[in-house]
């Protein structure tokens, strides 16, 4: 009908700003999950094209026996073996030392599997036998360039290494030296691509074999997965993992999954709020349009035609807003995804866009408008046209709140009270989505806040109660007990303790787990244990809590421990858990440690533990000491080969707490301003519904002030209704959502703070408040003569 | 007349609304006195200007220019607290569409108004709804009750201050005849027993036959002040 859909156009343009606020908040919300799904799947075909380019290695193998890649050649799905060797050792870069990791590489081409992409110089050359390729993170956060020197420190000394070429690894895309260091601290780590002879430099009890696999595109993962790694154990392998398991893809997908998590959640959150926000704009208009409608209704316009015709708001709004938000949103999703890729470093960026992404987008946007459009259009189908023309409010049937019914002496309280209380479930409807609008608002804060609070509090757990040492002290010989007492003789340092680190594999029925096992004195000062008693066991293991998901391992249970460094194995028995923030290690007092392999076969002395890739020197200094100069008098010292300055990391992560904050800030934005218009919008509705008693008590003498404290009592009110379940139903979201970033790489249990809790309560109370300004406002310029004299003449 | 025995002096009101072209003179110069305790009736046709009259003495806008005075109080210089606190003590008002408050009951309706004025609220509720015949409806909501009995219950509720003044804007226009006589008769009453000035805003020319005083309005101006000298009984009324 031409002139319902002019009197449409026209409501629109009249109550621009309201339709404007639901059409941004439906937009927002399908552009959010354009741009982050789109960007999500983006991401991954970027990580794909790089790692298919690059031959990334479907599985890592360490160690295992001479049969072992034929053996791997021979499995079904398998179509390439490539072996090579890598170790860890110090090197020195100008002034800088770090305990690097060289990577054997065949020197006349390009290996089969995990391929380098060189982003300058070249690759390298049989007649430069020193000639390395610099990993590209190294190489920036050193400083270093194509003709620089690297020196690495061999068995026999400090060997030159000429740099040829820098390179992007599939490998390194996020340089973490292992699972349990994903986040090695600033200028302590850095991967040199060399030629197999080189790498001999490097001393036998540091280097591992490694065998890469390339599996046929299209197989099985799980299956051939499965056979390879049954394969590598029974060969004798210490560790074996999966695409998904090596150290730095483990890392993206973690971030990577956090986006496709947040692509779904937020937008959800954000389209559920423009429901209501929708629902209650159309009850106002089809409130304030009764006698339009009635009249409509007794001049022959059929009720179905109105229903379509209020229905169409919301078809329109959600039209609108999701075709904004789909176009917006693949933009943004084009921009996130090359910043993203920029950020990290990815060689290939994958920008397309996927047709089922606005299909669901436009889809999400629309079923919010339709579904928020429901009732108040049935609302108008249900209309009598004759009291609709009177413009007469259904007052139907009062009733005592559910409160006096279940607590009578609450009847006794001043009428203004009673008012209040029974306010709140005068319109059921209206009032749920208030409740349900601060129970969002208060879910998307308390996500993000509690996402806050849980890295302020692991940080804060792994730096003050975890890793208490101040820096760790790698040597260029071996570390005796003179050594140790020479750094804890230092002035300024409190203690120091020799730390023996080993990489090993933890083996029972469930299964393998490659990790890192850490002997530490029984009554550690550089190292905490959460356990009850903070101590190491005197037998026995701790082991970080994601062994029980690992491996299904629990307390008491035996495992065995094999050692490729060491080529032998133990067995003991996990004499506890203990939940750190990061990573998943395995803890022994170091005298135990040395007693069992002693006494395991092959047996290894105590003097096998003492090279310096091996042990290292954990000090913490004395409170108020000078850092900067200990450190720095470390450095000088010509046996030492790394200073790793525990603090540094420290303010490192925390320095990234400024994005943290940023986004809270956003969400809190969001939060609250999802927060205030649903209230907004409810107490609008209310105060237009309730003209009339409003007038007639100002009549009767009731002052604006008191009028005021009703309308603020009953939606404040409202508003604790909302922030009751709100910080229940927060709480447990952001429990859960945190929860899905734990992995045996990270413990993100939620740690919410309590002052968390009571300022987001009362943020709530601030945005119902202010929300409350136009409602009351509204009410102060109500005409009572006007809506005397309109209902009387 | 003297001062004491003068409910509401009006001299040469003049209220408009709006400016310039748009603007229109609701009242042009009305003037006129009431005395205590009667019941005035104020007739005339739609866009008379009889509401805009009663807004006035009810303080519910000022007036743009004349004198007003109600309860011995001017009204034209008060600001919107000291209107509210007038209204509060010397006027009460029923409207034709009762406007009562649907979530309280009749006894809470009155009670929310007579909490402001201090004393025992549900006492003092209770004994006017008796007065007004509703003793055993206290309880039920504004939806449980007739049209009839919830302008009796707006009737309380400007009764409950026990003001001066009592303001009724077509207190019967929404009830049918039966109803209407009933709630006229309460009404009348109020002057009779209670002693205060009850002014009736209707176009029901046949109220009149009641009051003790007609006062008829026709575009803004004061056509007809007469005295009625045996007003008729409310079941009387030929409606």
């Amino acid at each position: 009908m031409k002139y319902l859909r002019l009197k449409r156009r026209r409501d629109f343009r009249r109550q621009r700003w309201q339709f404007l606020a639901v059409l941004v908040t439906i937009a927002l919300g399908v552009m959010l999950y354009a741009a982050s799904y789109d960007a999500f799947l983006n991401l991954e075909s970027s990580y794909n094209n790089t790692y298919q380019r690059l031959a990334f290695a479907d599985i890592a193998v360490t160690g295992g026996d001479s049969t072992l890649p034929a053996t791997l050649a021979g499995i079904d799905g398998v179509t390439t073996v490539s072996e090579r060797r890598q170790a860890d050792i110090p090197m020195r870069t100008g002034t800088d030392t770090l305990l690097g990791r060289v990577v054997g590489m065949p020197p006349d081409r390009q290996p089969d599997v995990n391929k380098i992409d060189i982003i300058a110089g070249t690759y390298l050359d049989p007649s430069q036998p020193n000639g390395v390729v610099v990993e590209t993170h190294m190489a920036t956060e050193f400083d270093i360039a194509v003709g620089d020197t690297v020196k690495v420190l061999g068995g026999a000394g400090w060997v030159d290494a000429n740099v040829v070429g820098i390179g992007v690894s599939p490998e390194y895309i996020w340089p973490a030296r292992s699972k349990q260091e994903l986040f090695p601290a600033p200028g302590t780590f850095g991967v040199m691509f060399v030629s197999q002879d080189l790498l001999k430099i490097a001393p036998n009890n540091v280097a591992v074999d490694q065998t890469l696999v390339l599996y046929d595109a299209g197989v099985d993962r799980t299956t051939v997965d499965a056979a390879v790694q049954k394969a590598a154990l029974a060969a004798g392998a210490s560790d074996v993992a999966t695409r998904l398991e090596q150290p730095s893809n483990a890392a993206l997908q973690e971030d990577v999954g956090s986006f496709g998590e947040l692509s779904i959640m937020f937008p959800v959150l954000f389209l559920l709020a423009a429901g209501m926000a929708t629902f209650t704009l159309l009850t106002r208009l089809v409130f304030s349009q009764r006698t339009q409608i009635g009249t409509f209704l007794a001049n022959g316009v059929s009720s179905k035609a109105l229903t379509r015709h209020y229905r169409s708001y919301g078809v329109i709004l959600g039209i609108a807003g999701s075709v904004i938000g789909v176009g917006v949103g693949a933009i943004l999703g084009w921009v996130i995804t090359g910043a993203y890729t920029d950020a990290l470093g990815i060689p290939d960026t994958v920008r397309t866009l996927h047709p089922a992404t606005p299909i669901v987008g436009l889809g999400f946007g629309l079923v919010a408008g339709i579904l928020a459009s429901v009732a108040p259009a049935r609302a108008v189908a249900r209309m009598s046209p004759a009291e609709a023309m009177r413009g007469d409010i259904p007052a139907g049937r009062g009733q005592r709140s559910f409160l006096e019914r279940v607590v009578p002496p609450v009847r006794r309280l001043p009428v203004r009270w009673l008012m209040v209380i029974r306010g709140v479930g005068r319109n059921k409807r209206r009032s749920l989505s208030t409740v349900i609008g601060v129970v969002l608002a208060l879910v998307l804060i308390l996500t993000s806040w509690g996402m806050i609070d849980t890295v302020q509090v692991l940080l804060d757990r792994q730096f003050n109660d975890v890793a208490i040492e101040d820096v760790t002290v790698v040597f260029q010989d071996p570390v005796t007990a003179d050594v140790v007492s020479q750094v804890a003789s230092r002035s300024g340092v409190a203690v120091a303790e020799p730390v023996v680190t080993l990489s090993v594999s933890a083996a029972r029925a469930g299964g393998t787990y490659a990790t890192e096992l850490r002997g530490y004195e029984s009554n550690s000062q550089v190292h905490g244990f959460l356990t009850d008693s903070g101590l190491l066991p005197p037998s026995g293991i701790l082991a970080g809590s994601a062994l029980v998901d690992q491996i299904g391992a629990r307390v008491g249970d035996v495992v065995t421990l094999t050692f490729p460094q060491l080529s032998t194995s133990i067995d003991t028995t996990i004499a506890g858990f203990v939940t750190e923030p990061v990573g998943t290690v395995l803890y022994m007092d170091v005298n135990t440690l040395r007693a069992s392999l002693a006494a395991a076969s092959p047996s290894v002395p105590a003097s096998a533990l003492t090279p310096p890739s091996i042990t290292s020197v954990a000090a913490v200094f004395d409170a108020g000491a000078d850092r900067a100069s200990i450190i720095a008098g470390l450095k000088t010292d010509p046996s030492v080969a790394v200073v790793v300055d525990n603090q540094a990391f420290y303010d490192l992560v925390a320095g990234f707490m400024g994005f943290f904050y940023m986004f809270v800030g956003v969400m809190l934005a969001f939060g609250a301003a999802m927060a205030f218009s649903l209230i907004f919008n409810t107490i609008s509705v209310n105060v237009a519904e309730r003209s009339g008693e409003y007038a007639s008590m100002r009549a009767n003498g009731l002052s604006l002030h008191r009028i005021g404290a009703l309308i603020v009592g009953e939606n404040l009110f409202l508003t604790i209704l909302g922030i009751i379940p709100g910080l229940v139903v927060g709480y447990f979201f952001a429990f859960a959502y945190m929860g899905s970033f734990s992995s045996d790489l990270f413990s993100f249990n939620l740690e919410m703070r309590g002052s968390t809790l009571v300022l987001s309560a009362l943020a709530m109370v601030a945005v119902a408040a202010l929300s409350l300004v136009p409602g009351i406002r509204s009410v102060r310029n109500l005409d009572v003569a006007a809506v005397v004299r309109e209902r009387s003449l | 007349m003297t001062e004491a025995t003068v409910a509401v002096r009006v001299e040469d009101l003049v209220k408009s609304y709006g400016e310039g072209e748009t603007a229109v003179q609701a009242l042009r110069g009305v003037s006129f006195t009431i005395p205590r305790r009667e019941f005035v009736v104020i007739l005339g046709p739609s866009g008379s200007g009889k509401t805009t009259l009663l807004n006035q003495i009810g303080a519910l806008e000022p007036p743009t220019s004349g004198s007003l005075q109600a309860d011995g109080v001017e009204l034209g210089g008060l600001d919107e607290s000291q209107r509210t606190e007038y209204r509060l003590r010397s006027v009460g008002f029923v409207f034709q569409f009762f406007n009562l408050v649907p979530t309280l009951t009749a006894l809470e309706n009155v009670a929310l108004i007579a909490e402001l004025t201090g004393g025992d609220a549900v006492d003092r509720s209770m004994k006017v709804l008796e007065q007004v015949g509703l003793g055993d409806r206290v309880d039920h909501f504004p939806g449980q009750l007739s049209g009839g009995e919830q302008q009796r219950v707006s009737i309380a509720r400007g009764l409950v201050k026990d003001p001066p003044l009592l303001l009724c804007d077509e207190p019967t226009g929404s009830l049918d005849s039966d109803t209407g006589v009933q709630v006229l008769d309460l009404l009348r009453a109020t002057t009779d027993g209670g002693g205060r000035s009850v002014v009736v805003v209707t176009h029901n020319s046949t109220i009149a036959d009641m009051a003790d005083r007609v006062l008829e309005l026709r575009d803004g101006h004061i056509v007809r002040d007469e005295t009625n000298a045996s007003p008729s009984q409310a079941k009387d009324l030929d409606w």
